[in-house]
């Protein structure tokens, strides 16, 4: 069953592409933690990569972290082992934690599905958001809903007003997680 | 003068496969709308790009190595939507999946 907005945050023990091991407590400097399930094969990822940087960097002193989280089963999709985890991640500057979660307990408890998914949590580490990063991943020139970036926005000024965070769950579309 | 194919533009071209594939049966269409346009719009840029409607959630250079393997509705779908239920980008669903799906909609609204 997925988690339900306004529910808590997974704990984790996942080994990073620099080789360090990562749980919830690695990010309680930040405000919000936004967790992506992603994968190194699936081309609506690719499509999205340099998005994620953009918004992580935009956001970063705004005391956002996101994380990327890859579940894939490496034996139907060699790609998307760890080993090709750390080549992608260095080729393409990831300015984010990329995790390997071989046994794909993540996704499981989160209820996600597809990659990339999104899921935003709050200081309180409560669901906030959970849906897409926008709504058109093959050209960002022609995106209409930045849904990941309103969200973080609305969640931000939620922080200093109190208000609700606006639109909470979004379509999500990409390649459907490779399940063992 | 332009042959009826090369006046529907790529995604409506698609969209026609797709349709006639389900009409066809026995699998039916993922009932989320826009996961179901986003692949369509996915394979309609292969087309338009590649000339054939290789799969949107397999790497293109993967495609061109295997001939037709991944031209949709692709090689491995049958045993996907066997196994699973629904094929790799869960465009094609099977009858079982899509109800159980629904129900999940269904129950994620009531929340
Ligand atoms: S996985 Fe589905 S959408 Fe992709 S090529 Fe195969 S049948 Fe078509």
């Amino acid at each position: 069953m997925a988690i339900k907005i306004g529910e808590k945050a997974p704990d984790f023990n996942l080994k990073g592409v620099d080789g360090k091991i990562y749980t919830p407590e690695s990010f309680k400097d930040y405000k919000i933690l936004v967790l992506i399930i992603s994968c190194n094969h699936c081309p609506y990822v690719v499509a999205y990569e340099d998005r994620m940087i953009g918004i992580q960097r935009d956001y970063l002193d705004k005391g956002v972290r996101i994380v990327a989280i890859n579940p894939n089963n490496e034996i139907t999709h060699p790609e998307d082992s760890f080993d090709n985890m750390v080549i992608r991640a260095k080729k393409k500057g990831f300015n984010f934690p990329y995790l390997r979660d071989k046994p794909q307990d993540i996704p499981k408890i989160l209820g996600a599905r597809y990659t990339p998914e999104v899921y935003i949590f709050d200081q309180d580490r409560r669901l906030r958001y959970h849906g897409g990063i926008d709504d058109n991943y093959d050209n960002p020139e022609a995106v209409r809903h930045h849904y990941l970036r309103d969200a973080l926005d609305n969640l931000i000024d939620n922080l200093i007003s109190g208000r609700d965070v606006g639109r909470n769950e979004t379509p999500v579309v990409g390649c459907t997680i490779k399940w063992k | 003068m332009l042959s009826m194919k090369q006046e529907l533009t790529a995604k409506e071209r698609i969209r026609r496969m797709v349709e006639k594939y389900v009409a066809k049966g026995p699998y039916r269409l993922h009932p989320d709308h826009d996961r179901v346009e986003s692949i369509i719009q996915g394979l309609a840029k292969n087309l338009e790009g590649y000339g054939r409607a290789y799969c949107p959630c397999v790497p293109v250079e993967k495609c061109l190595e295997a001939g037709r393997k991944y031209v949709c509705p692709c090689e491995p779908h049958h045993d996907d939507i066997a196994r699973q239920g629904y094929c790799d980008c869960a465009l094609f669903v099977s009858e079982e999946f899509l109800n159980n799906e629904k129900m999940y909609i269904e129950a994620l609204a009531k929340v």
